[in-house]
């Protein structure tokens, strides 16, 4: 018999873990950073139980697991003294395929939010109710984000078939 | 083939698809010449989707019982009060047994004391010789 933490919160930790490798472009951060949410997940549990919306929760937590893993970064680098330590979102991928560097191309001009939402309907394959509960934002909000994101796309290619 | 794919790419791009027209997209890309980038940014999005993180093992209480382990420890403390009930019954009846036959038995030698009463009578007989024994008194037969 699962609990409520294995059959609802861990299921989430493919997706979670895609979201922090956007966030952070670095698959061993990425995974210690959800990691990280899980086990405060685990900790609250029972009140993660009683709420309306625990995905919508684990992105945040996982969301300023990352943002903590960047500041701690920034920090590196001006400790560095004036060494050129670049910042989390400019580091090289890893060796990623081609069409992979190409998606983190564009989605890196893209806002934050816009990111997101592309991220949970392009990949995750989210309907907008979905991405709307997850990120607790409205349909509408959803909607106009995701025009604004493919709009961009569509820019982003054009130019991408110009060079 | 391609015109079907220029209308759905293009609904596309306006965020007026489904997901189900997505998928139907992404099929039409992947058999139509040409739209070299679209191609390429959407193995790009495959790629991103396929990616998953290394197993890790599922949190868990340091010192808390699963759930199984919960269930085995009720039902051996319900089997150990089930043994004491069953020894302590048990115990019970052995007592009750016990006096049953103790009780039997001081009822038989009563009765056994009973029976013997009328023998007492000749107990008295051993005195008969007595004088004969003090004067030295031989039998007539023993002459």
């Amino acid at each position: 018999m699962k609990t409520f933490f294995e059959a609802n919160i861990w299921p989430l930790r493919n997706q979670l873990y895609r979201m922090a490798y956007l966030w952070l472009k670095n698959r061993a951060e990425a995974e210690d950073a959800v990691q990280e949410a899980l086990e405060k997940a685990w900790s609250s549990r029972e009140m993660l139980q009683k709420l309306e919306n625990p995905t919508g929760w684990m992105i945040r937590v996982v969301k300023n697991q990352s943002l903590q893993k960047i500041r701690e970064h920034k920090r590196w680098a001006v400790l560095g003294e004036g060494e050129d330590l670049p910042e989390t979102e400019d580091l090289p991928l890893e060796d990623s395929p081609p069409a992979l560097q190409l998606v983190f191309r564009f989605l890196k001009e893209l806002p934050e939010k816009q990111q997101e939402i592309f991220q949970l309907r392009e990949v995750e394959g989210l309907t907008y109710e979905e991405i709307s509960e997850y990120l607790e934002i409205s349909m509408e909000q959803v909607k106009v984000n995701l025009f604004r994101a493919r709009k961009s796309l569509q820019v982003f290619l054009l130019k991408h078939r110009e060079r | 083939m391609r015109e079907k794919t220029e209308k759905l790419l293009e609904k596309y791009y306006d965020g007026e698809t489904s997901l189900a027209e997505e998928r139907e997209l992404r099929e039409l890309l992947l058999k139509v010449p040409g739209f070299q980038e679209e191609k390429q940014f959407f193995l790009g999005l495959e790629v991103l989707k396929a990616i998953e993180p290394r197993d890790r093992p599922v949190p868990k209480a340091k010192g808390e019982l699963s759930l199984w382990l919960k269930i085995a420890a009720v039902i051996t403390l319900f089997l150990s009060l089930f043994w004491l009930f069953v020894d302590q019954q048990s115990k019970k009846e052995e007592a009750l047994a016990y006096a049953q036959v103790m009780e039997a038995f001081s009822l038989i030698q009563e009765n056994l004391k009973k029976g013997t009463a009328p023998l007492e009578a000749i107990q008295d007989m051993r005195y008969l010789n007595k004088p004969n024994e003090i004067f030295n008194i031989k039998n007539k037969e023993e002459q």
